[in-house]
C-alpha cells in the first residue's frame, strides 16, 4: 500500500474508533478480513494477529477520561508496514509488541488533541462559541494525520532495523498460537469470574 | 410538548453519532450535548435565546455514546416540562447511562461480537472461507442497526416519557437479555480456548 494511503486510512480507523460514530467498522476482527485479500499479507499470520490484538485488549473498555490504548488504528498501521515481511515466530512477537506499544502512545495522543478541544481554544473556531461539526472534524483529522505520519515513519524504521536480524530457525508463525492461548485463558478466565457483567 | 417530526428525530439521532468528537477534559460532553441540541434551540429561539440555551449545557456532562439518544431525549423533555430541574435530571443521567453504557456494550456485546468472530476464524483454519467473512460482516450491520435503533428508540423514548424512559433498564426482559449475554459471552470464551488447545494439540503432533 502507499505510504499516504497507509496515513490517511490509519487516521480514519483512529478517528472511527475513537471520535465518531462507533461502529466497530475500525476492530482488528473486521481489519483483518480486509488485509486478507490484500497481496503479501498470509491469511493464518493476520488472522493470529488479530485474534491476539483483540483478546490482549478485550477486558479494557473506554471509560471516563483515563487514557485507553488505541489498539483498532495500531493494528491496522503497524499490521500495513510490516505485516507483509512476517517470515517467522519472532516476526510475530515483535509485531504483536509493536501494536501494544503504538496502542499505548495513541492514547496519548488522543488526550492531547483532547486538550485541544477545551473551552478557552475552542472559541478561536467555534462561530458564536458553540461547536461546529465541520471544524471539529477538520481539527480532529489533522491532528490524527500527524500522528499517523509520526508512527509510520516509527513503524518503518523498526521494519528496516529488524528485518536485518537473523532469528534462530526452528520456530514458525503456526508456533504463535502458544502465546494466543495466554490471552485466550486470561480472558476467559475474568470473564467466568465476574459477578457483575 | 411540540410533536416532533421523524425527519427532526433523525437529525438528533444523527448527531449523536458525533458526540463524542467534541470530548475534552474540561467538560466531557458537554460541547458535544450542545451540538446534539442545536436543533432544539429553532424552537426555542424566541424564548430562551441560543446562546443561554448554549451557556446552560457547555457545563460538565458524561455519558456513554451509546446511551446519548435517551439522554438527549430526557433533556429535551426537561427542558420542554420543567427547564429548572434539568441539571439535577442531567446530574443522574451521568452516573446511570455511562455505567448501563459500558457494561451492555463494551462489557457484553463488543466481547461477544470479538469472541464469535475469533472462533469462526480459528475454525476455518489457513484461509478464510466467504461463509465465515459473510458471518462477520453480518455480525458489524446487526450490531450497527442495534446501534441506531438504540439511539432512536432511546431519543424518542426521553422524549415523550422524560426520565421514566429508563425504566425499560430495569424490565424483566432487559435482565434475561444480559445474562444471555453473559453466558453467551462465557461460552464463547470457554469454546475459544478449548479451539486454541485443539489446534496446539494438533502442531505438536503433526
Amino acid at each position: 500500500m502507499h505510504p499516504a494511503l497507509i496515513v490517511v486510512l490509519s487516521s480514519l480507523i483512529l478517528l472511527e474508533s475513537r471520535d465518531i460514530t462507533g461502529s466497530f467498522f475500525s476492530q482488528p476482527f473486521v481489519v483483518s478480513v480486509f488485509f486478507v485479500f490484500m497481496p503479501g499479507y498470509d491469511t493464518q499470520t493476520v488472522l493470529m494477529l488479530a485474534a491476539f490484538v483483540q483478546l490482549y485488549f478485550i477486558s479494557r473498555s473506554p471509560s471516563g477520561a483515563t487514557l485507553f490504548p488505541e489498539y483498532p488504528f495500531a493494528f491496522f498501521i503497524i499490521l500495513s508496514v510490516s505485516g507483509s515481511n512476517i517470515n517467522s515466530f519472532f516476526d510475530m512477537i515483535t509485531v504483536a509488541s509493536m501494536v501494544i506499544i503504538v496502542s499505548e502512545l495513541t492514547a496519548y495522543a488522543v488526550r492531547f488533541k483532547r486538550y485541544l478541544f477545551k473551552s478557552n481554544f475552542t472559541t478561536l473556531f467555534w462561530r458564536k462559541r458553540s461547536p461546529g461539526l465541520w471544524s471539529a472534524l477538520l481539527v480532529s483529522m489533522i491532528a490524527f494525520l500527524i500522528h499517523s505520519s509520526i508512527i509510520y515513519a516509527f513503524a518503518t524504521l523498526v521494519n528496516i532495523f529488524t528485518g536485518s536480524f537473523k532469528y534462530p530457525p526452528g520456530l514458525k508463525t503456526e508456533h504463535f498460537l502458544f502465546v494466543l492461548i495466554i490471552p485466550a485463558s486470561y480472558s476467559a478466565y475474568r470473564f467466568i469470574r465476574s459477578k457483575n457483567a | 410538548m411540540p410533536e416532533y417530526r421523524l425527519l427532526t428525530l433523525l437529525n438528533y439521532t444523527m448527531r449523536t453519532y458525533f458526540i463524542r468528537l467534541f470530548y475534552n477534559y474540561e467538560n466531557l460532553f458537554g460541547q458535544g450535548l450542545c451540538f446534539c441540541l442545536k436543533p432544539f434551540f429553532y424552537h426555542k429561539k424566541n424564548s430562551a435565546g441560543e446562546r443561554d440555551v448554549l451557556k446552560k449545557h457547555k457545563g460538565f456532562f458524561n455519558i456513554n455514546e451509546y446511551m446519548s439518544g435517551f439522554a438527549l431525549g430526557i433533556i429535551i423533555n426537561s427542558e420542554h416540562r420543567h427547564p429548572d430541574q434539568t441539571e439535577k435530571i442531567k446530574n443522574i443521567l451521568c452516573s446511570v447511562l455511562g455505567s448501563l453504557g459500558d457494561t451492555l456494550i463494551y462489557r457484553l456485546i463488543l466481547p461477544v461480537m470479538i469472541l464469535f468472530a475469533l472462533n469462526i476464524m480459528l475454525i476455518s483454519n489457513k484461509t478464510l472461507p466467504g461463509w465465515a467473512i459473510f458471518i462477520i460482516i453480518s455480525e458489524l450491520v446487526i450490531f450497527n442497526i442495534f446501534n441506531f435503533t438504540i439511539r432512536f428508540y432511546g431519543l424518542k423514548a426521553g422524549i415523550s416519557q422524560g426520565i421514566e424512559s429508563l425504566q425499560i433498564f430495569k424490565s424483566q426482559k432487559y435482565f434475561t437479555f444480559i445474562k444471555v449475554l453473559k453466558n453467551t459471552r462465557n461460552l464463547l470464551a470457554l469454546a475459544l480456548v478449548v479451539l486454541i488447545v485443539s489446534k496446539i494439540n494438533i502442531l505438536l503432533f503433526f
